[in-house]
């Protein structure tokens, strides 16, 4: 597997991150990440030439099972001290305001 | 060309736990905005998820209800987009290891025909926010409250393929989760939400079509609706040489039509990965016997106890047994006026208060008539006091204004006539009236004597004996 410059874009659309440092001359800043991206793709494949057939894959890198807890309601209502954390025009009739997200 | 359409669904079953999956935040409905969503809800930095042990114990009872194989060890993933209304950026979920695998669900189409539909899998996730797009000065309101409630997604093989099937799966799992008490079945509040993926194919080819994916439709109406649209859009493309795009598709129940969502070129890429928050979840078989021992009867059981144990249709039960409500209901009403007349208390149930149920668009629970109520209206008719007919009548003035059923009978007069001289009475004075339609009869026109036994139960008003009328009406036709 190999990272193109299409993937790199791909990749930053998805996370929502801008790319916009300035290109040198021989290749653009899309180019130079996915060639690092490459060089670290590549040693991570160097783990698949190990032999893992006869053992159970990993979950977690802890071995312990999930801890549950009982359900009851535990969290008393935190609204005014969440509310607080925004900016004041960003809240309305209680509610978190944003752009518009209409489909 | 013949076409085959094949459809897959997926069920999005809001569990009924008092707290969110993984907060201990409350989930009820219809709070104010904003006032149950917690730091953990809302993705604060430097929280932790803590697992619901209900949201568990209630996917174990659902895949131990539909044959399923519940696992021993599964895990919980993240999947990653951004969406206002997702404040962590990703939704907590489970993909490569479900809780639930497998499963079957028995069907009954309208036909009577029963089918079988296997299910893919079964997994735990949370919900996200809601957002509202009316108007606050140019901005979506988001309101965190639903985040992080627990859903049980159900996904079905793709084996249905009409409409009708999809509709009758619904409502089978409708039925069920609701009789499991793991979801309070709420369409309109989003207790239960559907997806469709729909395509069709030349009849005898084995490859699927192109589907498209018909997004939260929220009732089984609708649901028929939009499928029967979009197979009608696809089939049309089709022939027209044209291809299908896989893609998201709204149904607009105003309009009557789905329409694209989500542009081909945003198609989703979730880069789920096993969320390091949450260890994998192990059940252990002990715990899975003690989650099947608690299993209540369910549908298909109840509807072959109710054909053994009252004698009723297969018809009848499955009507009967389509919510738990309902079901109690009956159950009540038989307890009450006996087995032997399980059949017409059926009836009554099926026919008359479905009808006004309907009407009023209430669910059983909300009627205004009890089943204590409805017993003694059934023992009426068994002792003969009134006709099932006027038992009609009885029942509307019961809804009407809640009068226990002796009292109504008693106050409008509605007695069945049992005296053999009275109705005989009747019946000489029809035969006078009719003189005409008398000689008729005796000449062979054997047909008038519905036309008899019409003009006898007007002249009484309704409230001579049915069985009564007949035999008397025969003697007195052949004198």
């Amino acid at each position: 597997m190999s990272f193109t410059q299409d993937d790199v874009n791909k990749l930053a659309h998805l996370a929502r991150i801008a790319l916009n440092e300035t290109s040198n001359e021989e290749h653009s800043f899309e180019h130079s990440i996915a060639e690092d991206l490459n060089k670290i793709l590549r040693l991570v494949s160097e783990i698949s030439e190990i032999n893992t057939d006869n053992i159970e894959p990993m979950q977690h890198s802890q071995s312990y099972a999930q801890r549950m807890r009982p359900d009851a309601v535990t969290e008393p209502d935190v609204r005014t001290e969440m509310q607080r954390l925004v900016p004041e025009n960003a809240v309305a009739a209680g509610l978190y305001l944003v752009p518009v997200v209409k489909e | 060309m013949n076409w085959e359409t094949v459809i897959g669904l997926e069920v999005h079953v809001q569990l009924n736990t008092k707290s969110k999956i993984f907060s201990g935040a409350a989930t009820a409905y219809g709070a104010e905005p904003n006032t149950q969503a917690c730091a953990i809800d809302l993705g604060l930095p430097g929280v932790l998820p803590v697992l619901n042990s209900e949201a568990v114990r209630q996917a174990v009872k659902f895949g131990l209800a539909i044959n399923a194989k519940v696992a021993n060890k599964s895990v919980f993933d993240r999947k990653n987009y951004f969406y206002p209304d997702l404040p962590k950026g990703y939704q907590i979920s489970q993909f490569g290891h479900p809780i639930v695998l497998g499963g079957q669900l028995q069907i009954t189409l309208e036909d009577g025909t029963r089918k079988t539909i296997n299910l893919t899998r079964v997994h735990l996730e949370e919900d996200a926010g809601k957002s509202l797009h009316e108007d606050f000065k140019g901005k979506s309101g988001i309101d965190l409250n639903r985040a992080g409630t627990p859903l049980l997604e159900i996904v079905s093989e793709p084996e249905m393929h009409s409409a009708a099937e999809a509709v009758a799966y619904l409502k089978t799992l409708h039925a069920l989760v609701t009789y499991l008490d793991i979801c309070d079945g709420n369409m309109q509040e989003g207790s239960f939400r559907c997806d469709a993926n729909v395509s069709v194919r030349p009849v005898g080819q084995k490859e699927f079509g192109t589907r498209a994916e018909i997004k939260n439709v929220n009732s089984f109406k609708f649901v028929e609706k939009a499928i029967n649209y979009e197979v009608a859009r696809q089939i049309a493309l089709l022939e027209d040489k044209q291809a299908v795009i896989q893609e998201t598709r709204l149904y607009d129940s105003q309009k009557n039509e789905t329409r694209p969502m989500r542009s081909k070129e945003e198609a989703m890429d979730y880069r789920y990965f096993p969320d390091p928050d949450l260890l994998p979840l192990e059940i252990n078989d002990e715990y899975i016997q003690q989650v099947r021992d608690t299993l209540p009867e369910l549908p298909n059981a109840k509807r072959e106890r109710f054909c053994k144990e009252y004698g009723l249709s297969e018809y009848d039960a499955t009507i009967l047994i389509s919510s738990k409500a309902m079901a109690d209901f009956y159950e009540t009403v038989v307890k009450n006026c006996g087995t032997a007349n399980a059949k017409t208390a059926a009836n009554i149930i099926i026919g008359d208060m479905n009808a006004a149920l309907n009407k009023h668009n209430l669910e059983i629970q909300q009627a205004p008539i009890s089943a204590a109520q409805i017993s003694k209206l059934i023992l009426r008719i068994a002792d003969n006091t009134i006709s099932g007919k006027i038992a009609k009548t009885v029942f509307e003035t019961m809804w009407e204004n809640q009068e226990d059923p002796d009292t109504i009978i008693e106050k409008q007069g509605l007695k069945q006539v049992t005296d053999s001289s009275a109705i005989e009475q009747v019946i000489k004075q029809v035969l006078e009236a009719n003189p005409k339609q008398l000689a008729e009869y005796r000449a062979g026109k054997e047909q008038l004597y519905g036309y008899f036994v019409g003009q006898v139960m007007k002249a009484s008003q309704g409230k001579a004996n049915p069985d009564q009328v007949n035999k008397l009406l025969k003697d007195l036709l052949q004198q």
